[in-house]
């Protein structure tokens, strides 16, 4: 069991790390703190309830570097919510800052980063980097939500080893 | 895995002594929570209620109110649930004209065949919600008006955020935000009270 709050960031931005690249070169930015640099031009951030990320630092922070962000939250006395993800995509010098994106994983189609309005483009997030898919990656409402539940299920078993209760004070404690 | 209701209602009823008896008069500012789906929330506050014999604020308004949210499946947290339940309806049933009558006995069906599941009594089984509309009823500005010196409420001093306020705020927001939302509840406080920061007072 994890005692330390900002290894569950670490592993937080590990598994996103690990939907592109293993070869990341860890800095310390003022901005958001902590985060991994990967080569193809991605920053990936992470924060826990003792290290507060500020969403609207990432897209300042994109611009001033030249580089994509992607960040998400943990919190270990909530463990079992909802992962959102935010993105500051990059693509020349014009920065786009998508908020509380959901992963959308699925077997033999790859992963992307959705958001909670389906008329928004979704990201692919892939060996190559981080860019805006050519089409949404599911057909139907169905395949939104079993993507968005595995992917949801995927990072739980990342960050928090599997049980939504991984802590032993949940949110539901005054219940 | 969403463990909260819909929507949920907290209502604080207000007695008056007249004469020998405690009369049911009012409705205090009622909170309302609401949940979307998406685990967003968003607060009411719907204002004061004074009840009446008849019009639109009546006790038999009142009561089919209640009993439209209760069978729309919203959860209602009511201070000392009983008392005011049965007052109400007796109040209802007293003042009835002959057109409401019937549309009053089947509120009342409702509220009983509901109330035991619905609707909590915050005296025992509220959740962790009541506490949190508790705390943001108290720090409402005052209704009185205030003197030269005297604060309007308890949220500021001089125009500096109380620790109350701040408390409440820091509680509502890990209680009800994500934590994507927790975080930028945290920047935003903080950046708040620099942006406001009131000037240093002159030495007179």
């Amino acid at each position: 069991m994890i005692r330390n709050a900002q290894a569950y960031r670490d592993r937080a931005i590990n598994a996103l790390a690990s939907l592109i690249g293993n070869d990341g070169k860890e800095r310390y930015f003022a901005a958001i703190g902590r985060a991994l640099v990967l080569p193809c031009g991605v920053v990936i951030a992470g924060s826990d309830q003792s290290c507060v990320l500020d969403p609207y630092a990432l897209k300042p922070f994109a611009l001033k570097e030249g580089v994509s962000v992607i960040a998400t939250w943990t919190d270990t006395m909530l463990s079992g919510h909802n992962f959102e993800i935010d993105v500051a995509l990059n693509d020349d010098e014009h920065v786009a800052h998508h908020q509380a994106l959901r992963l959308w994983v699925a077997e033999g189609r790859g992963a992307f980063l959705i958001a909670s309005d389906e008329a928004e483009p979704a990201l692919s997030i892939g060996a190559n980097g981080i860019g805006r898919a050519a089409a949404l990656p599911y057909r139907d409402k169905v395949e939104r939500l079993l993507g968005i539940t595995a992917g949801q299920a995927l990072l739980q078993q990342l960050i928090f080893g599997g049980s939504p209760y991984a802590t032993p004070l949940s949110r539901n404690i005054g219940r | 895995m969403n463990t909260h209701p819909p929507k949920l209602i907290v209502i604080h009823p207000i007695y008056s002594a007249s004469g020998y008896r405690q009369h049911l008069t009012a409705i205090d500012d009622s909170l309302v929570v609401h949940h979307h789906v998406d685990s967003r929330f968003q607060l009411e506050l719907r204002p004061m209620v004074k009840l009446t014999a008849r019009g639109a604020s009546s006790y038999a308004a009142a009561l089919q109110q209640l009993a439209i949210d209760v069978e729309t499946s919203h959860r209602v947290v009511i201070v000392g649930r009983d008392g005011f339940l049965a007052d109400l309806e007796q109040l209802a049933r007293q003042h009835a004209t002959d057109k409401e009558r019937e549309a009053i006995e089947r509120a009342a069906q409702i509220i009983a065949e509901r109330g035991r599941y619905q609707i909590l009594d915050s005296l025992f089984e509220a959740p962790v919600e009541y506490k949190m509309g508790r705390m943001i009823l108290a720090a409402r500005e005052r209704r009185t008006k205030a003197n030269k010196n005297e604060p309007s409420g308890l949220n500021c001093m001089f125009g500096i955020p109380t620790p109350r306020a701040e408390q409440l705020w820091h509680s509502l927001r890990h209680q009800w935000c994500s934590p994507r939302g927790n975080a930028a509840g945290r920047v935003a406080w903080e950046e708040w009270c620099r942006a406001n920061r009131p000037p240093m007072p002159m030495a007179v």
